[in-house]
């Protein structure tokens, strides 16, 4: 009986510590201030042969901002909708049209729908993936940043911030060589 | 040795003394009487080491602003300013998160990273707009600015519609 107990009593124990890591999702400083994350990894996008499908793709997003331009009621949708488009595996510069894509779907949500804004951008730029070296890349962060200041979350808002303001001074020096 | 022979010597001796100790040149008088300086004046085009100097710094000066100029081509300066603005844009948006931060380290770390970003991002978009400045640009005269053209964007903090149109004047 004794021996159950104590058995029962290691295991809560145990799993009260694997729950307290798992809900850990943010840094803590002291005073369990959460911490803003101004990780940045970055990798350049290799020109890619173009290719049918690849080119069918580029047109169906050029043609989902044209008619997000010309019907701004329903941009939301439209956006949503050629972002749920399958880009070509080969095709390299897609990773660039679906951030332009997020970025401004997510400015079009913003300030009444922030939190689909910021769970849309969180999902597409995270601080542990790497980012092309684009505008795209950069105006993606800086809508996240803005999402999360209309939310109230400034460790976000701020890490998000520094990291676009990193990524534009590469495009800077980029500019400059 | 005889009375003549003596003068002989000592006038000869005289010329001598004279020959070495240098030579006396005729004197060059200006026409205020006074003796003229040493530089020629009022000649342009002068062989003096000075002159050559200062020749030689001007042509060393005209060389890196055709260096600058050539370096420097509108659409990129659009870039540097447009890129500038939204670099000070966001550094702003930034340093006010951290002004509700002040005692926390992290932020204030990040602002002051963004200041800077932003202090040397204007600062490329003025010196590539001045690079196309000089290359178009008459001046008046060296060390001076030329008066900006109407199309040219102006050498001052970019603003986002300069940025955008930099042939518009304001």
């Amino acid at each position: 009986m004794k021996r159950a107990f104590t058995r029962l009593l290691a295991g809560l124990v145990l799993a009260g510590s694997l729950a307290g890591v798992a809900g850990c999702e943010t840094q803590r400083g002291p005073g369990d201030e959460a911490v803003p994350d101004a990780r940045l990894e970055t990798h350049a996008v290799l020109e890619s042969t173009p290719t049918a499908e690849g080119l069918e793709y580029i047109r169906q997003v050029a043609d989902a901002h044209q008619r997000a331009d010309d019907n701004p009621d329903k941009a939301a949708e439209i956006l949503r909708e050629a972002l749920a488009i399958t880009a070509p595996e080969d095709l390299g510069e897609a990773e660039i049209l679906r951030l332009e894509l997020a970025a401004r779907l997510g400015e079009t949500l913003l300030p009444e729908r922030a939190r689909e804004a910021r769970e849309l951008l969180t999902e597409m730029v995270p601080p542990e993936k790497s980012l092309p070296i684009d505008r795209a890349s950069a105006h993606a962060l800086v809508v996240l940043g803005d999402a999360a200041l209309a939310e109230g979350d400034d460790a976000l808002a701020a890490g998000t911030f520094a990291r676009s303001i990193r990524m534009m001074s590469l495009l800077r020096q980029e500019l400059k060589q | 040795m005889s009375r003549t022979n003596r003068f002989a010597f000592l006038l000869a001796a005289t010329l001598l003394a004279g020959c070495a100790g240098g030579t006396t040149g005729p004197v060059v008088v200006s026409p205020n009487g006074q003796p003229a300086p040493d530089q020629p004046e009022g000649l342009a085009e002068g062989d003096s080491a000075d002159e050559l100097d200062a020749r030689k710094d001007k042509l060393v000066l005209q060389m890196r602003e055709l260096e600058q100029a050539a370096s420097s081509d509108p659409k990129q300066c659009e870039d540097l300013c447009s890129l500038a603005t939204s670099i000070c844009g966001v550094s702003e948006k930034l340093c006010n998160i951290a002004d509700d931060h002040a005692g926390n380290d992290h932020y204030q770390d990040l602002c002051r990273e963004a200041k800077r970003e932003c202090h040397e991002a204007q600062a490329d978009c003025v010196a590539c707009v001045e690079g196309l400045a000089g290359n178009g640009g008459e001046a008046s005269c060296a060390g001076e600015p030329a008066e900006p053209k109407a199309e040219e964007p102006k050498a001052d903090k970019p603003k986002a519609d300069a940025a955008a149109e930099p042939k518009k004047s304001d």
